[in-house]
């Protein structure tokens, strides 16, 4: 079974660079062998949603955006919080980061 | 609704000479005027410059997607430039040059079928094959033929 990481993108505008950030994640992912779900967060509304479960089986988060994401549920994961076009630059970087377990646990605010 | 139905052969310009980021802008603008797609070419560049002060459409690979969803836009659009040579200075996040250009214009409100088709163009940029089937396309009929292709494809 691969190896599973979940992820958010989300940008401003929601047009563009919430979908470019989640296929450049996405491919990272499968190229190192691992598996990401990732939710867009974009003008359409949220799609690609992460369940309780998908956030359980994940090793790692990441998070891609510009605009507020709902954090609380991913409150004791390994966690990365980058701009949504560092995402899209340094996607390969980030999900080696990620499945080398380098991310801080996050305590969500409150 | 299809990808044709946002952008046509007068929306498509090819080896361009941009001086600058500007000039990409109002040159882009333009078309979108002679198309009757916005309806205050000021207020429209605007829009597009507010978002660009936000962080640079710019984001390497050769891509710079300026963009606006604005009141400004009578109907969603998009234009496709190829800009000669290596490209234009579009103040990219990576400091590289750019030399394929969608510019999105989006109306506030309505309806969102065409965010759609912009989703999967956003995706497919991230593909280097399809990046350089754009950079390929010799006249503006072979490009809107990349992106019909495209948009019959169905999502990964």
């Amino acid at each position: 079974m691969s190896r599973k990481l979940v992820g958010v993108t989300s940008c401003p505008t929601g047009i563009a660079h919430t979908y470019m950030a989640a296929e450049q994640l996405e491919k990272a992912a499968k190229k190192a062998g691992a598996k990401i779900k990732v939710e867009t967060a974009g003008s359409i509304g949220v799609e690609n949603g992460l369940s309780k479960k998908d956030i359980e089986e994940a090793e790692a988060v990441i998070i891609a955006a510009d605009a507020r994401v709902e954090m609380a549920r991913f409150d004791g994961k390994p966690l990365k919080e980058v701009s949504v076009s560092h995402a899209i630059k340094k996607s390969a970087e980030l999900i080696e980061e990620a499945l080398d377990g380098n991310f801080k646990i996050y305590k969500a605010k409150e | 609704m299809n990808i044709t139905d946002l952008i046509n052969e007068q929306l498509i310009i090819l080896n361009e000479d941009f001086d600058n980021k500007n000039d990409v802008i109002d040159k882009l603008a333009k078309r979108f005027e002679a198309s009757d797609i916005i309806n205050d070419i000021e207020g429209f560049k605007d829009a597009i410059k507010a978002r660009e002060k936000e962080g640079s459409t710019g984001i390497g690979m050769g891509i710079a997607i300026p963009h606006a969803k604005s009141e400004t836009v009578n109907k969603p659009a998009l234009i496709f430039a190829k800009a000669k040579g290596e490209g234009v200075d579009f103040e990219a996040l990576d400091d590289t040059l750019s030399d394929l250009i969608f510019m999105i214009a989006v109306p506030s409100g309505g309806e969102n079928l065409h965010l759609k088709i912009l989703q999967k163009l956003s995706r497919k940029l991230m593909h280097d094959e399809f990046r350089a089937a754009l950079r390929e396309a010799s006249d503006p009929s072979s490009v809107l033929k990349i992106l019909e292709e495209m948009d019959k494809e169905e999502q990964s």
